[in-house]
């Protein structure tokens, strides 16, 4: 009786599934056919048209490498740098080991180097767990820090069943390396989870912005960033924003010449 | 040999100026007195022709102040002279400052090695006054841009019953479409203001607008007598207006908010204040004497000046004709009439580049670049070019004019074929690609993305631990189930007492005594083996008997199971003797001695044993 409920259960569970997923579709449907036109758009040389198709994309919520590479390469083409700059980087953020990307960040970077370079003078103020996190994605570390969970709780689990001998010392010495492993493993994600949703990152979008000393046109200019900068956004005040260069240096500037990450 | 030495001496000489003239090496700070609680802003300018290397660059050392953030800006100019093309790079390097202490301080010079000739730029001195008090910066003398702007005169319409307001000016009432009429905007207070700011701009929709004074900093002040109280004056903002339209025009009121501190015993109190609006009358242009070909733009008192880089070209070269706009008026709007189709000429758009002077009034250059490519050879003439223009001063129309050049066009005098790239250079550049697009079939977003970054990772964080519970649980209660009570034994061995009884009554049915005794012999030792807790069945009957009577059973009891059980020995043993009959009443039997076996109370001290 116990195993006809169960199956029943899960035949409902496998019937909302496959609707919610074909309800799904048709969105997912009209995602890839506008960013085909953008892909048709950029092979004919028509950028404007493409970054248009996958800002269209984009405006859908949807984060993924594919995407914010080929919105950077119509930037690129385009000649805005600053935003070309900001989508690799969306795009290294979701795969840090994305090597097209990679490769076209330092060329956009090269580039807008030719027009101005921002030189931070002094310590590099940026914390050491950041440091240590940022180079892995969200995903790399969840997949990460939950397989070894899952592990661990598996261990667990059969322990509680393993008559005394040596298997069951066995299991108790892998439980003690995988308790260390999925430490760490945890710490390097909640970091990482913590810089991703908490520090807001972002990038500077025109070729040159003038940061004020407050959030009004009417401050004193204190110093001027090109695009494609890292900056770290520490406080909102309507539509500016004030930013923190990794040497410390703060100033404001309006949130539209901002990249959020 | 001596005679070529002097040459080359010449030649160096020569050239010598030439190349110091084609570089510019300068620093600028753009603030010179200032306050403790701003910054120095250095900006190094190098401008150097494309195949001029900048070998070496040594920044400016200014060891009494802080360096805050440095930057580097380069742009290119690229602009084709007689069919080669000429490149200018020109440089930027900024230095933001701030000074620890108050005090003058230098900030030395910065060395470059261009061409293998050592620059360097003049030293720059910075007056770093403490914060004043009352929190802006009074220090700061006014900028020469400001000293250009005499303080008008005291507004005689100044609300006398205020302590502060804006008073905004018109230099003049009256214009003609197109004039320049300079607005003012000024803050005037009699209380120490603490900060400033803009709220909404003059809306200037019916004019070409220049600004003349925008504040870049703290406001600069100056002292004023209105109506026999003395004010504070700044300048908040000055614009030149063009008045596209004729008609009375209004420019709207600038509104600001100012912070002022009343006195030592109030709180700060922030006041807001608007501008009067500003009308001007505006008078159309004069349809007397308007010449044929001018465009309405082109009102201000001007002159045209043309200039050719050569005279003598081969065919197929190109040759550059600037036309430059020389004087007062909205210069950003002026404009050539079109250039007609010249004989002999492929003219290409032009460039124009306007240059604005500082001042009140708005005046400078506007040169349109032209580059003409000769298309057959023989003498050619570039026609004179007029430019009509309405001078307001005089109120009359003039026209602005060039001369005729003559061109000689070494060449065929047919027509050169393919002009447009003989001789020019062609240009190949070979620039790091971008890797291309990712043309995927489906476009997927990042799975680790929505699984750890929304709700789904919560349920993920508590499924393990929740399942190990449930597994925890799952098995104590197995356990609980499966322990043996009392009452469990009990139901336990009446199950399996009913089971045996429907098979020997089976058994009846398909007449088999043997197997029918068999199983009432083996339900009856289960009951015992149930009630006294071990196995009698190894017992010989004698024995069990006994043992059953020393466990407590009732003797007529335990006489009955044994009876019972000689009974069954026999009836297995000699089938033919037990017919439905016989077996029907043993089993009624059976029944009751199970009973009578349940109702017995045998030693629980022994049980336990």
């Amino acid at each position: 009786m116990k195993t006809r409920i169960f199956l029943a259960l899960l035949a409902l569970g496998i019937v909302f599934a496959g609707g919610a997923a074909r309800a799904d579709e048709p969105l997912a449907a009209g995602r890839d056919v506008t960013f085909h036109r953008g892909n048709d758009a950029y092979l004919h040389g028509h950028y404007a048209d493409a970054v248009s198709a996958y800002e269209q994309v984009a405006a859908l919520g949807l984060r993924s490498v594919d995407l914010f590479y080929n919105l950077g390469n119509a930037y690129l083409k385009s000649g805005q740098l600053g935003p070309a700059i900001y989508n690799y980087e969306r795009a290294l953020e979701l795969d840090p080991g994305q090597e097209d990307a990679q490769f076209n960040l330092k060329a956009a970077r090269a580039e807008a180097q030719k027009k101005a370079e921002d030189r931070l003078v002094g310590g590099d103020g940026t914390p050491m767990w950041q440091r240590a996190v940022a180079p892995y994605s969200v995903g790399t570390l969840g997949w990460l820090f939950f397989g070894l969970y899952g592990l661990l709780f598996t261990v667990l689990i059969v322990l509680h069943f393993v008559q005394p001998g040596f298997l069951r010392v066995g299991l108790w010495a892998s439980f003690a390396f995988l308790m260390i492993g999925t430490g760490v493993a945890a710490a390097l994600f909640g970091g990482r989870l913590y810089l991703a949703n908490r520090v807001a990152q972002a990038v500077v979008l025109p070729d040159s912005v003038q940061i004020k000393d407050g959030p009004d046109a009417n401050y004193t200019s204190s110093f001027s960033v090109h695009a494609g900068l890292r900056v770290r956004v520490t406080e909102k005040d309507q539509d500016w924003a004030r930013v923190r260069l990794s040497n410390g240096l703060e100033g404001w500037l309006r949130e539209r010449d901002l990249g959020r990450l | 040999m001596k005679r070529f030495s002097l040459l080359s001496i010449a030649l160096l000489l020569a050239a010598a100026p030439a190349q110091a003239a084609a570089v510019r090496f300068e620093a600028h700070v753009a603030q010179q007195n200032l306050t403790l609680d701003q910054t120095i802003e250095l900006t190094v300018t190098v401008e150097r022709d494309g195949n001029q290397v900048l070998q070496s660059y040594r920044a400016p050392q200014a060891p009494d102040l802080d360096l805050l953030h440095t930057g580097t800006s380069s742009q290119m100019q690229m602009s084709i002279f007689n069919g080669a093309q000429s490149v200018r790079m020109v440089e930027e390097h900024q230095y933001v400052y701030r000074a620890r202490k108050r005090g003058s301080f230098t900030i030395g010079p910065a060395y470059a090695k261009i061409g293998g000739q050592t620059l360097s730029t003049q030293p720059i001195v910075v007056h770093v006054a403490p914060v004043p008090k009352n929190g802006y910066s009074t220090v700061a003398p006014p900028s020469q841009a400001q000293q250009q702007m005499q303080l008008a005169p005291p507004p005689d319409d100044a609300p006398s019953n205020q302590d502060l307001f804006v008073d905004a000016r018109l230099d003049r009432p009256k214009v003609y479409v197109g004039e320049q009429v300079t607005a003012t905007w000024r803050l005037y207070t009699q209380s120490d203001i603490l900060k400033y700011r803009s709220l909404a701009e003059p809306k200037t929709d019916d004019f070409w607008s220049e600004d003349l004074f925008v504040p870049s900093g703290a406001l600069a002040w100056d002292r004023q007598v209105v109506k026999g109280q003395e004010y504070a004056v700044a300048l908040l903002l000055k614009k030149a207006l063009f008045p596209l339209k004729a008609g009375k025009l209004t420019v709207t009121p600038l509104s600001a908010e100012a912070t002022t501190l009343q006195s030592a015993f109030y709180a700060n109190a922030s006041a807001e204040r608007r501008s009067q609006a500003l009308t001007v009358e505006v008078m159309p242009l004069p349809a007397a004497g308007r010449p044929a070909g001018f465009q309405s733009s082109n009102v201000g008192q001007l002159t045209l000046e043309g200039a050719i880089d050569r005279t003598r070209v081969k065919a197929g070269d190109a040759i550059t004709w600037r036309l430059t706009i020389k004087g007062t008026g909205n210069l950003r709007n002026v404009q050539l009439p079109p250039m007609a189709e010249l004989d002999g000429f492929k003219v290409y758009d032009p460039t124009t580049k306007v240059t604005l002077n500082p001042g009140d009034v708005v005046s400078g250059e506007k040169v349109y670049t032209y580059l003409l490519m000769p298309t057959r050879g023989g003498k050619l003439t570039l026609p004179k070019v007029e430019l009509p223009y309405f001078d307001p001063e005089a109120g009359k129309y003039g026209v602005a004019r060039t001369e005729p050049v003559a061109i000689t066009v070494d060449g065929d005098p047919t027509r050169v074929e393919g002009t447009a790239q003989t001789g020019a250079r062609q240009e190949n550049v070979l620039s790091q690609q971008i890797r291309p697009i990712h043309d995927r079939a489906r476009l997927r977003g990042e799975v680790g993305e929505r699984l750890f970054r929304g709700k789904l990772a919560w349920i993920l964080l508590a499924a393990p631990p929740c399942l190990w519970l449930l597994v925890l649980i799952g098995d104590a209660l197995r356990r609980r189930l499966t322990r043996e009570t009392a009452r469990s034994k009990r139901r336990r061995v009446r199950r399996s007492a009913r089971h045996r009884l429907r098979v020997a009554e089976y058994h009846i049915k398909a007449s088999r005594p043997s197997a029918f005794f068999g199983e009432c012999a083996r339900v009856i030792y289960e009951h015992l083996e149930y009630r006294v807790g071990a196995k009698v069945e190894a017992l010989t009957l004698a024995e069990l008997r006994a043992h059953l009577e020393s466990r407590g059973f009732p003797k007529e009891t335990a006489e009955a199971v044994v009876k019972e059980l000689e009974n069954c020995d026999f009836a297995r043993f000699a089938p033919s003797a037990s017919g439905p009959g016989e077996m029907r009443a043993a089993l009624r039997r059976v029944r009751l001695l199970l009973g009578m076996i349940e109702k017995a109370r045998p030693d629980d001290k022994e049980v336990a044993a």
